[in-house]
């Protein structure tokens, strides 16, 4: 083991001093590929959003693949209060959007515990308008609705390289099925072994 | 990697507004999940809190014992898959610091407070993992129970917990996996791997059937952990789950299941054959019941690596500070800190 | 002769082990630090390239292997410290100190972009292809770490990542040591282009963040890791690498 985790510490007997300074809390989205919606990943702490992009291209980019990213501090969101049941919205009076206003980026959440899944883009003046606007046209079918400044959303390039290309089987999984079926093969039944594997989890990413 | 904690509930859900709490509880029978904005019961706002903290410190503590070994992986492909699986914990970690901090604690606190004791962390990971066969037995058995636990955990009642989990759970199928083929090898290999298989097996197999803590009270199903859904199945259901999975696989792999005595430094000093492991009618595994003194008496620090994790953690706090510091300030005129 | 002799006698496999032994050793040491580093995402980012260096090192290794007829694994763990081609900064100790970690494998990075790219010049189409994949993921490495670098030029920061690059400096310079074997004038003028190269890039980053450090050409005389004359602390890490296959030698894992 290395030295300097066997070693024995020795401490003072307070902590030292909270660190000061801003931290953010960040909101991180993963595009499976191009052109597919982008879905909630997870959160992440940074200083900055140039970091937190770095970020969470090396945590959340790498889980799965992954063609782009996107990150927004998590004070940017308007959203509705999650619901009940499958929002049903009647709202009419929906105009057609202005191209001098900002631009804004819906998410959905279709049940409670989901996660948000990015829906479509519109302009709207201020968060308000544009929440009931995404409202009357996406909320349909979903428990919550959720707006974010386009322009607060940091994305990485179109093309740029996030999943790595070399061989990544060694964290999934599948890249120890077959090996693990083979060795079981030679000291078990088969029907043995399908029961045991049936408290696996499925092998997702 | 781990199993959350059982909840601990501290304020008397007497005192809330009857209404709102009906209408909570009600929501829950339903299968409702609670998200961040709703209404909730104070208790069930703290018990959540330190649910999903003391999930993150074990996710945290966790990467320490099997982080020893990355050095030592005796392949490249052992390597990369160890330095991924503690890499995924401190991620598990941060993840559910994230939930804690939403529920009202900051990050920084809790870091704190799990170096200075204040906080707990999962108790399996007070045991040492002297050679590389515990590392595969930590990823077979604790991972294996874990994931047990966690299957049951995504189908809670709080959604960015459940959310969380269901990430957590994506990334525990590989670890499984991988802490499987590394038993299987090891045990289709040379008589020294499999001797040091059995020792391993034997340091893990107690940890493991208190992975899923202390045996349950009477009642526990409708007390608010339960009733709440932040807990689904009981201890001792989990436990015999999972005695019901591995005590046959372990036998068929030629490992024998012992009752074993444990010295200060975590090893074995003594052990014999446990009889019991022989299905009833109803397909359940007996087992003799672990040595729950030995567990209060981890839990209350004085486990055989207790000292030691905790002084690891508390120097990587320490050691770091500056640079979050440095780059938390966002004022790069700041003079260094005394 | 073995088939390890072979490739320790030919040219282009000991450009290659130079980067894959590079590689491999920083991917190992800073996959010490997974779980131990100062923010928990920076921990997470840091090991996603400590996962990367590792794996290009194991594509070079595989490559070669294909070429010799040998494991890679054998490559990777079963040479003689002699017989390794990484300059020694990729193994100093760190004591955990991140400003160490972090300006090592700067220093590493920035030589292992254009090193591949040269690499990747080859006569072996086979290799070029994996050269260029390894580059482009080894550039990620490079934005993230130019980064931090120009974070920390100021404040706290300044003065330990300072000392870290004054300390490491003359060892990151033994990264333009030939290997042995590529003692000629074509291998000369190639390693003076990628010195070049690297250190326009890293001074013109140092600049930015205010640190001044100075980078010299090492002399022949200074014989290094790369031809073998490897500091204890190389010969250290490597018999920890080895401490578990040497359990029960020939077992497989």
């Amino acid at each position: 083991m290395s030295k300097i985790r066997q070693r024995n510490f020795t401490f003072a007997d307070e902590l030292p001093p909270h660190a000061d300074g801003v931290v953010r809390s960040y909101v991180v989205y993963t595009a499976r590929k191009d052109d597919a919606p982008h879905r909630y990943a997870g959160y992440l702490n940074a200083p900055d959003i140039a970091l937190a992009v770095s970020l969470a291209c090396e945590h959340y980019g790498q889980d799965e693949a992954c063609t782009g990213i996107w990150v927004h501090d998590v004070q940017e969101i308007t959203e509705t209060p999650c619901a009940m049941e499958k929002m049903n919205p009647q709202d009419t009076s929906d105009t057609t959007d202005c191209e001098s206003d900002p631009a804004w980026v819906v998410f959905g959440q279709k049940r409670r515990g989901d996660i948000h899944v990015e829906l479509a883009s519109l302009r709207a003046a201020d968060s308000e308008s544009a929440l009931s606007r995404a409202v009357a046209r996406h909320g349909g079918g979903m428990v919550q609705i959720r707006v974010v400044p386009h322009a607060s959303i940091h994305a990485t390039e179109p093309g740029q390289l996030i999943w790595r290309t070399h061989d990544q089987t060694y964290r999934m999984a599948r890249g120890y099925s077959k090996s693990v079926r083979m060795k079981w093969e030679a000291v078990r039944k088969a029907e043995d072994i399908d029961e045991y594997r049936k408290d696996d989890i499925k092998d997702h990413f | 990697m781990s199993g959350a904690a059982n909840p601990v509930m501290p304020i008397d859900p007497c005192q809330e507004d009857p209404e709102k709490l009906a209408e909570f509880e009600a929501n829950i029978a339903n299968g409702v999940l609670i998200e961040p904005g709703d209404w909730m019961p104070e208790a069930y706002r703290v018990g959540m809190l330190r649910m999903s903290e003391h999930h993150a410190n074990s996710e945290i503590v966790g990467a320490l014992p099997e982080g020893e070994w990355i050095t030592r992986a005796p392949s490249l492909r052992r390597k990369l898959a160890l330095t991924a699986k503690v890499q995924d914990e401190v991620g598990h970690g941060q993840m559910l610091y994230r939930v804690s901090q939403d529920l009202g604690k900051s990050r920084e606190d809790m870091l704190r407070d799990l170096c200075t004791g204040k906080t707990k962390y999962h108790n399996c990971f007070n045991y040492p993992a002297p050679t590389w066969a515990d590392i595969a037995m930590i990823q077979w058995l604790i991972d294996g129970a874990a994931i047990m636990n966690q299957k049951t955990l995504a189908d809670g009642a709080y959604g960015p917990y459940v959310r969380t989990m269901h990430r957590i759970n994506m990334e525990e199928a590989f670890h499984f996996k991988s802490g499987e083929d590394m038993v299987l090898t090891l045990m289709s290999g040379t008589k020294k791997q499999k001797q040091m298989t059995q020792e391993a097996f034997d340091r893990w197999w107690g940890p493991s059937i208190m992975f899923f803590g202390p045996p349950d009270k009477p009642g526990c199903e409708d007390m608010p952990p339960m009733r709440w859904r932040m807990k689904i199945e009981t201890n001792d259901s989990l436990r015999q789950r999972f005695v019901n999975r591995f005590a046959p696989a372990a036998r068929d792999l030629g490992l024998v299941v012992h009752v074993c005595e444990k010295n200060e430094e975590g090893f074995v000093t003594q052990k014999q054959v446990d009889e019991l492991c022989t299905p009833d009618e109803d397909g359940n595994w007996g087992f003799t019941t672990p040595n729950w003194d030995e567990f209060f008496k981890v839990i209350r620090g004085n486990g055989p690596c207790n000292a030691h994790r905790l002084a690891l953690r508390r120097f990587s706090y320490e050691q770091g500070a500056w640079v979050r510091r440095a780059i938390a300030s966002g004022d790069t005129t700041l003079p260094p800190a005394a | 002769m073995t088939a390890m002799q072979d490739m320790l006698n030919d040219p282009v496999a000991n450009f290659a082990l130079s980067i894959a032994d590079d590689l491999l050793m920083l991917g190992h040491v800073q996959g010490d630090w997974t779980g131990i580093g100062p923010i928990l995402e920076e921990d997470i980012a840091s090991s996603s390239m400590s996962q990367d260096d590792l794996s290009h090192a194991l594509m070079l290794f595989e490559h070669l292997g294909n070429r010799f007829g040998l494991d890679a694994d054998v490559i990777a763990y079963e040479r003689s410290p002699e017989d390794y081609r990484c300059c020694d900064l990729v193994t100093v100790p760190d004591e955990f100190d991140w400003a160490v970690a972090l300006t090592r494998r700067w220093f590493v990075a920035h030589w292992a972009a254009p090193a591949l790219e040269r690499l990747g010049t080859s006569d072996d189409d086979e290799l070029n292809e994996r050269c260029r994949r390894l580059r482009s993921e080894q550039g990620l490495h490079l934005s993230y770490l130019d980064d931090w670098m120009r974070r920390l030029g100021a404040g706290e920061g300044h003065d330990r990542m300072q000392a870290a690059m004054t300390s490491l400096a003359p060892q990151a310079c033994m990264l333009f040591e030939l290997p042995t074997g590529l003692d000629d004038e074509d291998h000369r003028s190639r390693r003076d282009e990628i010195f070049e190269a690297w250190s326009r890039a890293t001074t013109a980053v140092l600049t930015d963040a205010g640190f001044s450090v100075d980078l010299t050409m090492p002399s022949e005389e200074h014989i290094g890791g790369r031809r073998g004359a490897h500091a204890k602390h190389f010969v250290e890490q490597h018999t920890e690498m080895n401490e578990v296959r040497c359990e029960d030698p020939g077992a497989s894992w």
